[in-house]
């Protein structure tokens, strides 16, 4: 076996699958045939040698569940496989573990010289050392008995990997593979938009900016400025004359302007005008005569107030007053209302005495009855004792009397009283309402006298009884009005020169937004030319440079997958020949050959046709056309097997993995593949079968001194039985 | 075993000789081999941080700058 290479020194396998207690396999880097009926634990054996290395089971592609627990043994918490594998330089062990209910497992892998390394580190040392990928490993080193036929049956594309990896070709092919410009050109496609949406956003802003210039230059020639006079030094000028103007004015009130110095931004030009019209309100304020005319506006208002107090009350007195009259001269005067009442309640009493000696004499005339009624046999009136004549006559006469005669003056009497009553109430309310009236007038009287005390405080003079106040009031206000208008003249002049002033801070302001604008469009211009632009330009020409290298270098190694190709497929085709010789011995396809062509068809690569042919009449078929099964399988091993022995391949796995090598084959076939592998010492031989007759072959074909050989006993609770 | 990457360099300078782009690829061989040594999918990962050392940046930059401008 080539020293470079590494074999599988040790196996050590527990709860993993079948296997439930950890078991050991000393290999020793001697070939291995492993043998045992249906699910012994073969394949579990052999897989647990690619799950450690490679933390993958092939036979569980697709029907696995999310935390990968089929690898775990039922009655173990963790998988745990561990292999030394003896290389060039020494031992290198590899341990990978996996606890029940999580997928991910745990690698370790120590080097010769004593470096431990796990996980992601672990398996790059791995791939350092042995040169494989789980898929190269699947194609190269491990023919699972499902993969076997694969070779020969599977589409083309499969056909191609799989054959480059057997020819040794696995490193250009990794290279054509992963080296693809589409990131480069994805990235060169982000830069362009990117850079694109930053032009086109720039370009909006000028626009935009423009139009804001050109707005305020509108603006600034509505108020007679326009070219020269829009710039900054145009704007620092008005300043400067702003400036000096307000210092003069200034002085006057003792009012300290600070110099400006000349600004470099339209911003700054912007801020002089807003300190230059905080100075004109200052200056205004301090103004003598602004403080004067203050005062006397304050006083103007205040006898404004009392005269308007003072005709008010003068207003409600008069009213007061006339109502008075008016209601006298309606009503009379209160001595006239009094009378009135007094012989309303006078005739009232007359008509009550009235009433009591009518009342009296019904009361006579019913007790005259009620007698009369009572005592029947009366002859003289019991009044005045006259003789009664008609005593019927008589009690109708006084019955007639006193219903019809003293009822009907009293009805007359009890209206009168009544008419009398209410004449007196109304007179009694005139007199209350005479009384309110006056009350009123009295009031109104004393506001006045409080106005006048009010007029006299302000005025600061004493109001003399006679004195027409609003006259007086009248003159003062002239005399207030009069001094006004002699302290707003100079006001005015100088109003002038402030509106002056604030003239040419306006004009300022308008330069100073057009130089303000102006620097926006200049900035927005100079980002065109940006360094972040710039860098951007630099960015695609580098990456279109690696585009193009990436393509030279991705063209030259296609090129050189298929020319190298059809060489190391004729230098491996005599051993895989001589294999096909022993194993198939077709009896009219004598001959095989592996014909190499360059894809016509997408990225250029190899397509292999295996073929076999009769050199004798020329006749030729590909060998998955014709073939039975079981040639096939001997066909797929012949190729796998005699490129195996050409030691062409780029990786170090010195060892090859065959599941179940005979199925589907002859006795005779079997033969062979027995002298096969009892010949085959270029690589460690680690093979799995339960065929019986290819057991006994090999029993009387090897020296087992020089191969190990290990039997799976029947599989129970306990686990697999390893016999070595 | 064969030295593809010497092989590579060969044919490179063999079909590219006058290529000013030539040293360039030569120096992509290298890196490619090395990335090829770390395993399978790492060309493409090597490829990939390449591509990302000058882009990145850039894209970066120019984000900024247009957050800028939509900002102003």
């Amino acid at each position: 076996m080539p020293s470079d290479r590494y074999a599988v020194k040790s196996v050590e396998i527990g709860g993993f699958r079948g296997y439930r207690d950890p078991q050991r396999l000393d290999l020793n880097g001697q070939s291995c045939m492993f043998f045992g009926g249906n699910r012994s634990g073969k394949s579990s054996t052999l897989g647990a040698i690619e799950w450690c290395l490679f933390g993958e089971f092939a036979s569980l592609r697709g029907e696995t569940t999310g935390t990968l627990d089929e690898l775990v043994n039922d009655h173990s918490p963790r998988a745990s496989v561990t292999i030394e594998l003896q290389g060039p330089s020494g031992v290198v062990k590899v341990v990978r573990t996996k606890s029940r209910g999580t997928k991910i497992t745990k690698l370790e892998a120590t080097t010769p010289d004593g470096k431990v390394c796990k996980d992601e580190e672990a398996r790059k040392t791995l791939y350092k050392l042995i040169g494989l990928e789980f898929d190269d490993f699947t194609r190269a080193v491990y023919l699972h008995q499902e993969d076997i036929r694969d070779l020969i049956v599977g589409d083309r594309d499969t056909r191609s990997v799989a054959m480059d990896r057997l020819l040794g070709l696995d490193q250009l092919r990794n290279v054509s593979e992963g080296l693809k410009p589409k990131p480069v050109r994805d990235a060169i496609s982000e830069i362009q938009a990117a850079r694109d949406e930053v032009v086109a956003a720039i370009t909006g802003r000028i626009q935009e900016a423009n139009k804001h210039h050109v707005d305020a230059v509108n603006k600034a020639a509505e108020k007679g400025l326009t070219g020269p006079h829009l710039s900054l030094d145009a704007g620092n000028t008005i300043s400067a004359k702003i400036f000096d103007n307000l210092t003069e004015i200034a002085g006057e009130v003792q009012l300290e302007v600070q110099k400006v110095t000349p600004a470099k931004s339209g911003n700054e030009l912007s801020g002089y005008a807003a300190v230059a019209r905080t100075i004109i309100e200052k200056i205004r304020k301090r103004l003598p005569e602004t403080k004067q005319i203050n005062e006397l506006t304050e006083e103007q208002a205040r006898i404004i107030a009392v005269k308007s107090d003072y005709s008010a009350a003068v207003s409600r007195l008069n009213l007061a007053t006339e109502s008075v009259r008016t209601y006298e001269k309606e009503n009379g005067g209160k001595t006239s209302i009094e009378g009135k009442i007094e012989a309303t309640q006078s005739r009232t009493k007359e008509l009550n005495a009235e009433r009591d000696q009518i009342d009296a004499k019904q009361k006579t005339i019913k007790d005259g009855l009620k007698y009369l009624d009572e005592f029947t046999d009366v002859k003289n009136c019991p009044i005045c004792q006259r003789t009664i004549e008609d005593r019927d006559e008589l009690l109708k006469h006084l019955r007639k009397e006193a219903k019809e005669k003293i009822s009907a003056k009293l009805v007359d009497i009890d209206a009168k009283i009544e008419k009398e009553t209410k004449k007196e109430d109304g007179l009694e309310g005139i007199l209350r309402k005479l009384d309110r009236l006056h009350g009123d007038e009295e009031r109104a009287s004393k506001e006045l006298e409080q106005k006048i005390i009010d007029v006299s405080s302000a005025l600061s003079r004493p109001i003399k009884a006679g004195e027409n106040v609003a006259a007086i009031l009248d003159a003062e206000l002239g005399k207030i009005k009069r001094k006004i208008l002699k302290f707003q003249k100079p006001l005015e002049e100088r109003e002038r020169k402030f509106e002056e002033i604030e003239s040419q801070v306006g004009q300022l302001l308008a330069i100073a937004e057009v130089v303000n604008k102006k620097q926006r469009v200049d900035e927005l211009l100079k980002l065109q030319q940006s360094e972040e632009l710039k860098k951007a330009e630099d960015a695609l020409t580098a990456l279109s440079g690696l585009e193009y290298t990436v393509n030279m270098v991705g063209d030259c190694v296609r090129g050189l997958q298929t020319e190298l190709a059809p060489a190391l497929v004729d230098k491996g085709m005599p051993a895989i020949k001589k294999i096909y010789d022993c194993l198939v011995a077709h009896p009219y396809y004598s001959e095989l050959k592996i014909e190499v062509e360059p894809s016509s068809r997408g990225a250029l690569k190899n397509i292999y046709n295996i073929k076999a042919l009769n050199p004798s009449d020329g006749g030729e078929t590909l060998v998955c056309q014709r073939f039975s099964t079981g040639d096939m399988n001997c066909v797929a091993l012949s190729v796998f097997l005699g490129l195996a022995q050409q030691d062409t391949y780029s990786h170090k796995a010195g060892f090859l993995i065959i599941d179940d090598p005979s199925q589907s084959l002859e006795r005779e076939r079997k033969e062979e593949l027995v002298r096969l592998f009892s010949s085959t010492h270029e690589r460690q031989l680690l093979i799995a079968s339960e065929d019986e007759v290819l057991l006994h072959l090999l029993d009387k074909a090897i020296d087992w001194t020089h191969v190990k050989k290990v039997e799976f006993g029947k599989w129970d609770e306990q686990g697999v039985k390893v016999r070595s | 075993m064969t030295d593809f990457k010497a092989l590579v360099e060969k044919k490179l300078k063999e079909k590219h000789s006058e290529d000013s782009r030539l040293k360039d690829a030569t120096l992509l061989v290298s890196n490619v081999f090395k990335w090829n040594e770390e395993g399978q999918g790492t060309i493409e990962e090597g490829l990939k941080s390449e591509v990302k050392q000058v882009a990145g940046p850039v894209k970066k930059d120019l984000k900024a700058l247009l957050s800028k401008l939509e900002e102003a």
